[in-house]
C-alpha cells in the first residue's frame, strides 16, 4: 500500500510505502542484488557486468509512475493522493566493494554526467516537480545494501526542505537583489577558516551555521541553479573537489566515513528560480571516532539542531586530513 | 528482458552511450557507457563546453 497523506500541522506530504518493509536487508556479499548476474548464479537486478554506470527503477519504490489508488480515504484535515513519482537506483560500478571516495576521477566525472542526464530526463516529465539526487553511505545512516550506489527520487511536489530554502532565497533576492548562497560563498571565502577544499569552479566548506560536526556544503562558485547548466569543465572540477572531500572524510578516523549526501537544485516544475543556487550537502552522523550524533528530542521533536562542536575547529580538523589540494587529489587518480 | 532503444550523446572527444532495457517485471534499466572517440581528446576544464 502506498499513498501521500497530508500532515496538516507541518503542511507537508508524508509518503506511506508499506511494501518497502519487504526490501532486501543487508544480504551477504554473495547474494547482493546489485551485483551483475553471474553465469549459473541467482538473477540479480543487473543482467550485465560490462557497464560503467547503471540506473534502474527501484524495485521497492516509495513513489511510482503508475501508483495504486490510495488504500484509505482522506479526512477533511488530511487529504490523500496517489504516491506518484519515480524512484531510481544509480549503481556507481559493477564491483561490489568500493566507495565513491575510492573511485577513479574519470568514473566520478561520468557519474556527474549521469546525474545531469537524469535531472534533465526526469525533470521533463510533467508530473515531476523535483528531482532529488542523494546517497546514503554506511549502516550508521540506514544503508541496507553495501554495493556502491546512490538514489534519485523524482517527486510530484517540491519537498519541504527545498521549499524552505527557496522561500528564504527568494526573500533575500527580493530584498537585496542578490543570491543568498552567493553571499554565503563570498563570506566563507573572505573568512577562510571553514574552507575545506577549493577548486577552480567549486568550493567545499563547513558552513558557519553547521548543524552536524562534520557537515559540509559543496557548491559552484559561480551562480548555477541546477545541473542542467553544468559544462564539461564543471563536471571535471566537481569530480576533483568531491573526491577530495570524500577522501578527507575517510582520513578523519581511519575508517570509511558514513554520510548522507544530497543535491539541492532548482525544481523542474516549469517555473524560473534565478535566486536559487545548486549545492551539495553532506550530513555525516559521527561526532567523534566512536560516537554518533543522534537526532534526538530537540532535533526530532522541536526541529532545532544542537551542534556540540565549533564549525571553525571541525573545519580545521577536516582540512588537515587527506589531500591538501587538488594536485594531491589528482595524484590519487 | 527486451532492448528498448539505444542512443548516443556526443561530447567533445567522448560519447555518453545510453542503452535502455526493459526488465521482466516492466522496470527500465539504463546502461551508461563513456566511449572515447577515435583520436578524440577530452575537453579540458579550461575549455568549458556544453556539458
Amino acid at each position: 500500500m502506498s499513498e501521500l497523506r497530508w500532515h496538516p500541522f507541518l503542511e507537508e506530504w508524508v509518503i506511506t510505502a508499506t511494501h518497502r518493509q519487504e526490501r532486501t536487508f543487508l544480504p551477504p556479499p554473495d547474494f547482493c542484488p546489485f551485483c551483475p548476474t553471474r553465469p549459473g548464479g541467482f538473477p540479480t537486478e543487473v543482467p550485465r557486468d560490462d557497464y560503467n554506470i547503471v540506473v534502474f527503477e527501484n524495485k521497492f519504490p516509495s513513489l511510482q509512475k503508475e501508483p495504486p489508488p490510495p488504500a484509505v480515504e482522506g479526512v477533511p484535515y488530511s487529504p490523500v493522493l496517489p504516491a506518484q513519482g519515480i524512484c531510481e537506483v544509480v549503481l556507481y560500478s559493477p564491483e561490489h566493494r568500493g566507495t565513491l571516495a575510492g573511485m577513479p576521477l574519470s568514473r566520478i566525472r561520468n557519474l556527474i554526467r549521469v546525474w545531469q542526464d537524469r535531472y534533465l530526463e526526469l525533470g521533463k516529465k510533467d508530473f515531476i516537480k523535483y528531482v532529488f539526487i542523494f546517497e546514503n553511505k554506511g549502516e550508521a545512516v540506514g544503508v541496507t545494501l553495501h554495493h556502491p550506489h546512490g538514489q534519485i527520487y523524482a517527486f510530484p511536489f517540491i519537498p519541504p526542505k527545498i521549499e524552505k530554502e527557496l522561500s528564504s532565497s527568494r526573500k533575500y533576492f527580493r530584498e537585496k537583489g542578490a543570491c543568498l548562497f552567493c553571499q554565503v560563498l563570498e563570506g566563507e571565502v573572505a573568512d577562510g577558516r571553514r574552507i575545506i577544499l577549493e577548486g577552480e569552479k567549486f568550493l567545499a566548506f563547513l558552513p558557519f551555521f553547521a548543524r552536524y560536526p562534520y557537515e559540509v556544503y559543496l557548491a559552484p562558485k559561480r551562480h548555477l541553479a541546477s545541473m542542467a547548466e553544468f559544462t564539461a569543465g564543471d563536471c571535471e572540477d566537481l569530480a576533483l573537489v568531491l573526491k577530495g572531500l570524500l577522501v578527507k572524510y575517510d582520513s578523519l578516523f581511519g575508517f570509511s566515513f558514513p554520510y548522507v549526501m544530497v543535491v539541492h537544485q532548482a525544481p523542474t516544475d516549469g517555473e524560473s528560480y534565478p535566486y536559487y543556487h545548486l549545492h551539495f550537502e553532506f550530513y555525516p552522523p559521527y561526532r567523534t571516532a566512536d560516537k554518533l550524533k543522534y537526532l534526538a528530542g530537540c532535533e526530532a521533536g522541536a526541529g532545532n539542531f544542537i551542534n556540540d562542536t565549533l564549525a571553525e575547529e571541525k573545519a580545521a580538523e577536516l582540512r588537515g586530513k587527506g589531500p591538501r589540494n587538488l594536485d594531491e587529489v589528482r595524484a590519487l587518480g | 528482458m527486451s532492448k528498448e532503444k539505444e542512443r548516443k550523446i556526443e561530447e567533445k572527444g567522448e560519447f555518453m552511450k545510453k542503452e535502455t532495457v526493459r526488465l521482466a517485471d516492466g522496470r527500465y534499466l539504463i546502461f551508461y557507457d563513456f566511449i572515447p572517440l577515435p583520436g578524440g581528446k577530452r575537453q579540458s576544464p579550461e575549455e568549458g563546453g556544453d556539458g
